[in-house]
């Protein structure tokens, strides 16, 4: 039988399955994390990036809006390019004007 | 030397792995589903495609001088638009179903048996999806062209690996002219399949070589004959390389690149662009350690006494040379602009090997106090230390990634109501009346969500560890 090699003494007395874990844990880490997150956001209705979508920069947060004001009266844009009915399906819509 | 990790086995660990990539596939669709259309993207292309019939557009495509060759980006487009049929937002959802397919696949490919092939896959799925060759093929007008290629990519290792049945034979000639038409960087499968069957692997025979072989010269021919003059074509786009000297700089960025991130847009003055960042410190460590894991599995892979004696994991030293000839193709490919996504094809490789020679690290690691003679040396410390990193730290680029685009899609969604009015301007009449229903998509998009405070010790500018 061999001497374990320097530095590896401590995997020694470990069972593989302490060491599978140890590598596998960062990537389960993120995963968890990121189910988490998505529970979170399906829960907390605020859709913001920040709280306070002026404080963060934005001088308004409706394109629509803003390009209404730039259309002639009676301008009427072209019909052929399909809007999503919905918001794909996500609870949290609606964003504050 | 039977291990504990081979009495484990059956089913389980294989839907575990499919279930892992789908969680991972569904939680970067959370972010894809919040980023809009980029004006300025390909919008004249997009507005093109509902006033043009497929064959116009077609015609229109073939007639004009041209840099680059990619006619079945039309082909994507239309299918895109009234297939998915949610108008330009059937992007993201092409997007979402592209990464689902690479990541099931890979799954699929890698295919764990046991708790020890389990971890080497989280280890390798950490890999393909934290690198940001592949990230930055999650772009509106990229998923289409190095999207395509790099899926294909992932599905070449599989047929490579197989039987060679004609069925696969058709399969690899199908693929490599859809990656031929669909982008340059399709040279790369079609060399890898070709390289492939030079080492004798199975599943690309030798018909199907030449074949393909005869496939790139054609292409090649057609492409350089109906080509403008590339060292003119710089007006394409400003920063474009002109010369000898500037085609072999971009040519060695995008390969250092590939590894650390690092010189930003090609431009060597920018090497250390980000370097006080600890996301660029997980980019450059992961980078680094990647390389000698690699090399120092190699050296740590199972010999054939070893292999009949025990459970000890496959390692064919032919994925690695595949990998390598794929990164250097990737990165010839890259003389005219250096940018992450152009080594996207050598991801699904560089993900693979490491599954490789995460396996042989753990096998090693199972049997540490029974090494034999010839491998009990410092060697396996070091491999042990560099998975180590590679374990821990291409999820955190898992993590920059989602973050890229989650801010990408804050600056998308901010940028339509803040310059609407210079967006209108610029316009033609005959495109102006297009804007309204993409701005109306736009509001469609739910915005992303808050920021997470945990995610500053990332560091600012976590956007750019993508260079789109």
């Amino acid at each position: 039988m061999q001497e374990t090699p320097f530095g590896l003494r401590a995997l020694k007395g470990l069972s593989s399955k302490i060491h599978y874990a140890i590598f596998a844990l960062p990537m389960m880490a993120i995963l968890v994390l990121g189910a988490l997150y998505l529970g979170y956001c399906r829960i907390d209705c605020d859709p913001l990036y920040a709280d306070d979508p002026s404080a963060a920069g934005y001088k308004s947060t409706s394109a629509t809006s803003a390009l209404s004001r730039l259309m002639p009266p009676g301008y009427v844009g072209d019909k052929t390019i399909p809007v999503p009915s919905q918001n794909f399906g996500t609870t949290c819509l609606t964003k504050p004007e | 030397m039977k291990s504990a990790s081979s009495d484990a086995t059956g089913a389980w660990p294989l839907l575990f792995s499919l279930l892992a990539a789908v969680l991972l596939a569904a939680i970067f669709a959370h972010a894809f589903m919040r980023m809009p259309f980029p004006y300025g993207d390909n919008f004249k292309e997009v507005a093109d495609l509902y006033k043009t019939p497929i064959s116009e557009n077609f015609t229109h495509y073939f007639t004009r001088p041209r840099v680059f060759f990619r006619p079945l980006e039309i082909v994507w487009r239309y299918a895109i638009a009234y297939g998915f049929n949610q108008g330009v937002f059937g992007y993201n959802l092409f997007l979402c179903a592209l990464l689902t397919l690479v990541v099931t696949t890979f799954a699929l490919i890698c295919h764990p048996k046991d708790g020890r092939d389990l971890v080497a896959f989280l280890v390798a799925l950490a890999v393909l999806t934290g690198h940001q060759a592949m990230q930055g093929s999650w772009e509106f007008a990229t998923a289409i062209s190095n999207g395509v290629v790099l899926a294909a990519a992932t599905v070449s290792i599989g047929l490579i690996g197989r039987s060679g049945a004609i069925l696969q034979q058709v399969l690899i000639v199908v693929l490599t002219a859809l990656c031929l038409l669909t982008k340059e960087l399709g040279l790369v499968i079609a060399g890898i399949f070709v390289l492939a069957h030079l080492l004798g692997m199975p599943g690309v025979r030798r018909t199907t070589a030449a074949i393909i072989a005869m496939m790139v010269l054609a292409y090649l021919i057609y492409h350089f004959s109906n080509m403008v003059d590339v060292p003119s074509a710089s007006w394409v786009r400003p920063n474009r390389a002109s010369t000898l000297g500037q085609y072999l700089s971009n040519i060695v960025a995008t390969f250092v690149q590939f590894w650390v991130g690092l010189p930003f847009d090609g431009n060597w003055a920018q090497w250390n662009r980000f370097l006080g960042y600890p996301w660029q410190w997980i980019q450059i460590g992961a980078g680094l350690a990647t390389p000698l894991f690699l090399v120092g599995a190699w050296r740590l892979a199972p010999t054939p006494a070893e292999r009949a004696t025990g459970d000890g994991p496959a390692f064919d030293w032919r994925w690695p040379v595949l990998f390598i000839a794929a990164l250097l193709g990737c990165s010839a490919l890259g003389f005219f602009y250096a940018r992450h996504r152009h080594c996207a094809p050598a991801v699904p490789l560089l993900a693979y090997c490491t599954y490789l020679s995460m396996r042989v690290l753990l096998w090693r690691l199972d049997d540490i106090a029974e090494l034999s003679p010839a491998r009990s040396s410092p060697l396996l410390t070091w491999v042990t230390i560099a998975g180590l990193a590679c374990a821990v730290l291409w999820p955190l680029r898992v993590v920059t990634g989602f973050e890229s685009v989650r801010y990408f899609s804050i600056q998308i969604r901010k940028s339509w109501p803040d310059h609407m009015t210079a967006f209108w301007n610029q316009e033609p009449d005959s495109t102006r009346p297009f804007l309204i229903p993409i701005v109306q998509s736009v509001d469609r998009v739910p915005w992303p969500r808050k920021y997470v405070p945990m995610l500053q010790l990332l560091g600012d500018w976590v956007k750019d560890s993508v260079n789109r």
